[in-house]
């Protein structure tokens, strides 16, 4: 079977059970409940439900240490059962007692055979039929609609699951370590690294653990069905506000389909993370406040129940990402500027408030328990700490004349890559000191971090300094500038900073960036004081000063001036590029357009929409502020290039609702909606339309990932020839994670520095019966580009010396070249000396899997002379 | 009262019964042909000494089967090798020393076997450290004692000697591990369900430590634990001893690529040795195939005896007369272990023990067994056992006699030695009784060819192990000669049933053992051709007469066969691969990596695959 085939069919298996726990259960539990709400409503319901099931249940069962998949299974089939006969009010008993009646009767033979299995038939094909007439009025009646979302879904296919057949591996750096944490779920350690927002790994576990899916495996596919699930969730929203019924399509078809926003606006739903994942829960929240606000009361139950919904949506974004949260939080104060005028009446506000404390109760306790039983704060949560208490923004600034160096440093503190070079110990530094050291590399202004984020393997160190650097430290890091491979700014520093090497290295991994916004962002940042966002910030800051001046009005308009020219330069820079200015101006447009149509609905008394519109409205500027936050002189409490991505996602959902709104000032005074909606299809069809004209439509992805395909390859054919914990990887890191749970794995730098300057007076025994080497014949591009240009392994490289660094920056750039090569020209002697027993498992152009049988009786000794490790002896 | 009809009527069915139950008895009786032997129909014409291949320095041009060995010819190792080579169609040349030994460039060995008497000083040490860097693969078929070891580096190095733990340490055991040897991992070493006795290998070695680069095939086990200061040395008292550093006993080292193999011990002295070389050849290339006899035998001698003799013993023990032992007890233990086992039963027919006294031998007895070993398919050969207070004449003469009257016709093609001397056993084999036989059977002897013609047209073919007592050494033994010939000769006597020398040697006790070592130790060779003595014979005159060539391009191995009559066997040895077709032979797999090719015509076709098919590319 090809790779390709497996992960389709990987992603199958994925979607099948996350739909079966999050649509099919709720709604089989819960449809009679809310068939009134509209499908969309449904949807965001189910979603919530399903997803907040199983992020409770792994708490709980966690947090007793009694998680496996017997109570999992039985903690959500028995309560399942149990809300079955309550909601549907059956009579357990009543049907027991018929079904043994019926049992009694067929074994007497009072019941015929025949007769029991007629019933049995009749009653099943009428129900089906009745199912199916359902399902075909709903079909009739959604027609359209079912084609669109499919055409959604074809549309996501392309843009995203592609990459899935292009790239196997995990495509950002951060995956090992979540895959480390939730590798720890199995083992009943919560929190292994320290207290963190858990919710998506507690889904992923639960996957894992109920349903057999090996936990790379859902990291690696699952990413997809999050992201498809995130878009349904952008349209569900979107019709959940909008009056015409495709005017929705119009937001979601550019957010997926063009290529107008930057790429770091979508390029993060290429890898399984929990800041996306928790993205799924921000609408529905908003949603829910909606909802409430609209039904003004006339029902207590369902007052409570969409601010029950709203509250745990809004738990669910604390609990899979404080950035969610943070987002969330944004909205829901435009939702408080949209509904002002019921926000603070008192039987509003009062009942608001709770909810919303309530969330934060919810998504806290479990951490909170964990904290009490003496689990200490997982390094990011420090640094999200730092941030609320603003005693970041210090360091950001003081950060802004970092050097590279400090940045090497931190990199170096960086804990081993997977914990399989125990020697990063020693080098660690005081806990405090490395959280300094970790939050200024974090911190530092544009470029100065270099590739991707730094390393979630981190945090699989003891350590609290390790800890401090990973993982969604790496997330978190303020400043946007802390990239992914396609971060833009570094190139255009490459270009005024020669010093800095790995800038420059990185952006000639950017080819396809957009030119405009090199352009701009060289623009930007060329100006004086202007190259970095804490620069900025100071800039800024020293502006407002300056202001000190001129008159109030004067003052004023400096200030908003400033502001929007600080959100402008953002939004050029990581939203839309300067190729697309239609779409630019289409930004703070919108936002205008958007208050301006909440306005005209004020005056036509559909206060509902419009003040949907308003919060909608208000809750774009509120993005935009922190989109801009930066350059605005503002603390920057996220990313420039975190923001982009919630900025767009909820940037589509306006211009949705723009559609809709101005369709529906036109249309909306028919009585019939039938032209309302043709009206809006036929918006939709002439953008779409023009657009492919156009030529807009978003080309292929082309994420890479941080492993080969062969690497992933070779590791999924082991797992399957090979009995768990028989066998071991010696591999750059990655496969560490990924199959802790079938077999071990070894370090390449480990495996390599014991044998050197000793050759066979060394002791390196591997006790499996198989051991396999994952050896990059064309060493992969990780975080750090290669002085000049893509290498092969090479006897020039294995003649360098063997890094010393630690951590995982042993495998960057050069580093990582000399590492294969030392490992291929080893695997070269080593095969000589065992011709029989080494065999080459696996081969492309650019990789290759040697495989090592051995007698667990006789083990090998892997350390040999061979040659260069023998240099520094000579 | 029964009416005529109905008594009619029962006759009739009686009758009917009588006759269903009989007929078969007639019939059996009828076609059993006890009076001839089936075996003598096996054509071994033109199989004789005369056409057994000999390899030449000529035909190494053709196969490239060539090995040096240095030291001397008439030497345990000499001679084992000397019988290797002949069996795996290899040219061997003699060196008394190592600087006798001048490489020649158009004819490079494909090993160099020293025995370490023949090494003298440091200077041959660096010669032979010179031969394998100039990329000769090298078997130590015995060490040099362990203070010249001490002393010399080079050949420390040569060997792949990290250190020298002790200079002598007595072994709790010792393991063979799998996949070097036909069978799989063995560890002979005492336990609960082995008996003193069993353990007669050599467990006094001294204690190498092997470096780097080294694998091995077989080590000491320690009998207690290592922080024993009996074992212990300093810095293993610290931290459990690993498998790796157990005292190795077989290992083999890379220098410069090239593989060096060395035997801390007496395994490669006398036959025991001959599987040893070949599983080291078959390490040394990426896959080795090799001729075997392939062929199983159960030779049971000295039953029956036809006289009733001991009867005073015998009563005394069974409370039977020998010959109601024999027939009640003996026999039908013989045919289940026989039958269980899937062997077949080659027995060597004792007439009288003693031919000095009254009782002889029963016409009808013999008549009677006769026809049960035709119906089991076993063959009859005779026994050289007699009481040495008579004369072989006398003993001859009476057989002669006694056979000639009772079945004339029957065609003995085995015979046992006994106690024979080789002139007894040259003239019984000109006796007409005799005078047919083809194999002459013998009693295992270590440092004897185990297969080889006794004269121009006779062969001789030995035991290899004794029924009842299987101890570590026949183990090895067994297993080396299987993996060597894919031939064993399990021997049975059952004289001491009849003549104990001890009170353990009742029946009951004597089978238990037989039908446990043979139902156990036999189990892995099952694929190998289970045969008669006189199947056998023919099978090794196939093997001996045999001359191959193979060739191998790409996945395929061609192997050309010379002086091919009918059938032969090959072992095939692989790394990693996997005998995926044949064409002109059928193959059976034996374990992974070994398979047994019964090449039915004279050229053929071996295709291999890589092992490991990946399930997703």
């Amino acid at each position: 079977m090809s790779m390709n085939v497996l992960t389709i069919l990987q992603f199958l298996q994925i979607l099948t059970v996350y739909l079966i726990m999050t649509l099919l259960l709720p709604s089989v539990l819960l449809y009679s409940h809310i068939k009134k709400l509209k499908f969309s409503a449904r949807f965001m319901v189910y979603q919530m439900v399903g997803n907040f099931y199983m992020m409770s249940i792994v708490f709980l069962l966690q947090l007793l240490h009694i998680s496996n998949r017997v109570t999992l299974i039985l903690f959500t089939a028995v309560p399942y059962g149990v809300a079955y006969v309550v909601l549907k009010k059956r009579h357990p008993v009543k049907m027991a007692k018929k079904a043994l009646n019926n049992a009694e009767r067929l074994a007497g033979g009072q019941f015929g055979k025949r007769l029991f299995m007629r019933r049995v038939r009749t009653k099943a094909f009428r129900s089906l039929r009745r199912m199916g007439r359902r399902w075909l009025r709903s079909l009739g009646r959604n027609f359209f609609d079912l084609v669109l979302v499919a055409a959604l879904t074809a549309g996501l296919c392309y843009a995203y699951g592609s990459n899935l057949l292009f790239h196997y591996g995990y495509c950002e750096s951060d995956l090992p370590v979540h895959n480390y944490w939730i590798n720890y779920l199995s083992q009943n350690k919560i929190f292994v690294a320290g207290i963190y927002p858990f919710g998506f790994h507690c889904v992923i576990y639960y996957l894992h653990e109920v349903f057999g899916i090996a936990t790379f495996v859902l990291l690696r596919v699952f990413c997809f069905v999050q992201t498809i699930m995130i878009h349904y969730m952008l349209l569900a929203f979107t019709k959940s506000c909008c009056k015409s019924k495709f005017a929705p399509y119009v937001g979601v078809y550019i957010y997926t389909m063009l290529g107008i926003f930057g790429e770091n606006t979508y390029i993060r739903y290429h890898a399984t993370l929990p800041q996306e994942y928790g993205m799924l829960f921000i609408l529905p929240s908003i949603y829910f406040l909606f909802a409430f606000f609209e039904k003004r009361g006339k029902r207590e139950k369902e007052d409570f129940w969409y601010l029950a919904g709203f509250a745990v949506s809004f738990s669910m974004t604390l609990s899979a990402h404080f950035y969610d949260t943070m987002i969330a939080g944004l909205l829901c104060v435009g939702v408080a500027v949209g509904y002002c005028f019921r926000l603070f009446r008192r039987k509003y506000f009062g009942k608001v408030m709770l909810a919303g404390f309530l969330a934060i109760v919810i998504a806290v306790f479990p951490m909170g328990v964990a904290f009490a039983m003496g689990t200490p704060l997982q390094g990011s949560l420090g640094w999200g700490l730092n941030v609320i208490m603003g005693r970041n923004n210090k360091t950001n600034t003081t950060t802004t004349t970092t050097t590279e160096r400090v940045e090497e440093d931190s990199v170096e503190e960086d804990t081993q890559a997977g914990g399989a070079d125990t020697e990063a110990g020693s080098e660690v530094i005081e806990p405090a000191e490395s959280t300094k050291a970790g939050n200024r590399s974090e911190n530092s202004p544009e470029g100065e971090k270099s590739g991707r984020s730094e390393p979630a393997e981190s945090l699989e160190a003891d350590s609290q300094a390790e800890s401090t650097e990973a993982g969604d430290q790496s997330e978190n890091s303020p400043e946007g500038e802390k990239s992914g491979r396609s971060e833009p700014a570094e190139s255009t520093e490459a270009d005024s900073r020669p010093e800095n090497t790995k800038a420059g290295a990185r952006s000639e991994n950017l080819p396809e960036e957009d030119s405009t916004q090199k352009t701009a962002r060289a623009e930007s940042e060329s100006k004086p004081g202007g190259s970095g966002a804490a620069a900025l910030s100071a800039k800024g800051a020293g502006v407002l000063v300056a202001a000190g001046g001129a008159s109030f009005p004067q003052k004023i308009g400096n200030v908003l001036r400033r502001a929007y020219r600080g959100f402008w330069d953002a939004m050029r820079i990581y939203v839309i590029g300067d190729s697309y200015p239609v779409f630019q101006y289409a930004v703070p447009l919108s936002m205008a357009l958007l208050a301006l149509l909440a306005a005209i609905f004020f005056l036509l008394r559909r206060t509902d929409y419009a003040a949907r519109f308003l919060s909608m409205s208000a809750g774009l500027v509120m993005l935009a502020i922190l989109q801009g936050s930066s350059r605005m002189g503002l603390p920057t409490l996220m990313d420039a290039i975190r923001t982009c991505i919630f900025f767009s996602y909820v940037l589509a959902a306006v211009w949705g609702m723009c559609a809709d709104g101005i369709l529906e000032l036109i249309f909306g005074w028919f009585k019939k909606k039938w032209m309302l909606h043709l009206a809006s299809m036929a918006v939709l069809a002439a953008l779409i339309v023009t657009t492919s004209r156009a030529g807009l439509l978003r080309p292929l992805p082309d994420r890479k990932a941080l492993q080969t395909n062969d690497a992933i390859l070779c590791l999924t054919n082991i797992l399957h020839d090979n009995e768990d914990f028989t066998w071991t990887i010696c591999s750059a890191n990655d496969e560490l994670r990924m199959g802790e749970d079938y077999g071990y794995h070894y370090e390449v730098h480990t495996f390599l520095k014991e044998m050197e300057n000793k050759g066979s007076s060394g002791k390196i025994i591997i006790p499996t019966p198989r051991v396999y080497f994952f050896i990059e014949k064309v060493p992969v591009t990780f975080a750090r580009a290669y002085e000049g240009g893509e290498p092969v392994v090479s006897v020039d490289a294995a003649t360098m010396r063997l890094p010393l660094s630690v951590g995982i920056s042993m495998y960057k750039g050069n580093n990582r070249w000399i590492e294969m090569s030392r490992l291929y020209y080893w695997a070269q002697k080593f095969m000589e000396i065992y011709p029989n027993e080494m065999t080459v498992y696996y081969e492309s152009d650019n990789f290759v899997c040697y495989c090592v049988e051995q007698d667990m009786y006789s083990l090998f000794n892997f350390s040999i002379d061979y040659g260069y490790n023998m240099l520094g002896t000579q | 009262m029964v009416s005529r009809r109905n008594f009619f009527t029962i006759t009739v069915i009686m009758l009917v019964i009588v006759f269903m139950f009989q007929i078969p008895e007639v019939v059996k009786d009828k076609v059993n042909h006890y009076d001839k032997n089936e075996y003598e129909e096996l054509d071994v014409s033109g199989l004789d000494k005369a056409n057994a291949h000999n390899a030449t320095a000529v035909s190494v041009e053709r196969t490239g089967r060539f090995v040096v060995f240095i030291g001397r010819r008439t030497d345990g190792a000499g001679a084992l090798v000397g019988d290797w080579c002949d069996y795996t169609k290899r040219y061997v040349e003699y060196y008394d020393k190592v600087s006798d030994y001048r490489p020649r460039e158009n004819l490079q060995p494909e090993v160099i076997l020293v025995d370490a008497e023949a090494l003298h000083g440091s200077e041959d040490s660096r010669n032979l450290l010179q031969l394998a860097e100039d990329g000769n693969d090298l078997i130590f078929c015995t060490l040099p004692d362990v203070e010249e070891l001490q002393t010399d580096q080079v050949m420390r190095k040569l060997l792949g000697i990290r250190e020298i733990v002790k200079k002598e340490v007595t072994v709790g055991g010792i393991r063979l591990l799998g996949g070097f040897l036909l069978g799989g991992q063995k560890d002979y070493q005492l336990g609960a369900s082995t008996e003193e006795t069993q353990q007669d290998l050599d467990l006094t070695m001294p204690w190498y430590r092997v470096s780097s680069g080294t694998k091995s095939y077989m080590m000491g086990l320690l009998a207690e634990s290592p922080s024993d200061t009996e074992y212990g040395t300093e810095a293993d008292t610290e931290e459990e001893l690993k498998n790796e550093d157990l005292p190795a006993i077989i290992w083999r080292n890379n220098v410069n690529g090239c593989k060096v193999f060395v035997v801390n011990g007496n395994y490669l002295k006398d036959n025991t040795g001959l599987g040893f070389l070949n599983a080291m050849m078959s390490e040394l290339k990426a896959y080795d195939i090799y001729p075997v006899i392939n062929a199983q035998n159960l030779v049971v001698i000295n039953f029956p005896d036809l006289a009733d003799e001991n009867a005073g013993g015998m009563m005394e023990r069974y409370s039977q007369r020998l010959k109601a032992v024999y027939r009640d007890i003996v026999w039908p233990g013989l045919v289940s272990v026989a039958q269980q086992n899937s062997l077949k039963l080659s027995l060597m027919i004792m007439p009288q023990m003693d031919y000095t006294d009254d009782v002889e031998p029963e016409g009808d007895t013999l008549i009677y067994y006769m026809k049960l070993f035709q119906e089991q398919g076993a063959e009859t050969g005779l026994s050289g056992v007699y009481e040495q207070d008579s004369s072989l004449d006398i003993k001859l003469r009476i057989d002669t006699s006694f056979f000639g009257e009772v079945v004339p016709d029957y065609a003995i093609l085995s015979f046992y030695q006994g106690n024979m001397t080789k002139e007894e056993v040259d003239d019984a084999l000109e006796r007409d009784m005799l005078a047919k036989v083809r194999t002459v059977f013998t009693d295992y002897q270590a440092t004897r060819p185990l297969i080889s013609y006794w004269n121009q047209s006779v062969l001789r073919q030995s035991g290899i192990t004794d029924g009842y007592n299987h101890t570590f050494g026949d183990n090895l033994r067994m297993t080396s000669i299987q993996t060597a010939l894919g031939y064993s000769t399990i021997q049975v006597d059952v004289n001491p049933v009849a003549y104990p020398s001890s009170d353990g040697e009742t029946w009951e006790k004597l089978s238990k053992k037989f039908a446990s070592n043979t139902g156990t130790y036999w189990k892995n060779y099952s694929c190998f051709d289970k045969t008669t003595l006189a199947e056998s014979d023919l099978k090794v005159r196939r093997f001996l007469a045999l001359d191959y060539v193979q060739r191998r391009e790409g996945n395929e191995i061609q192997l050309e066969l010379r002086n091919f009559d009918q059938q032969a066997s090959f072992i095939l040895r692989t790394h990693g691969e996997v005998l995926a077709s044949a064409q002109g032979a059928s193959f059976v797999k034996i374990e992974d990596g070994a398979y047994l090719i019964e090449a039915e015509t004279n050229r053929v076709t071996l295709k291999l695959e890589e092992e490991s098919h990946r399930t997703y590319y």
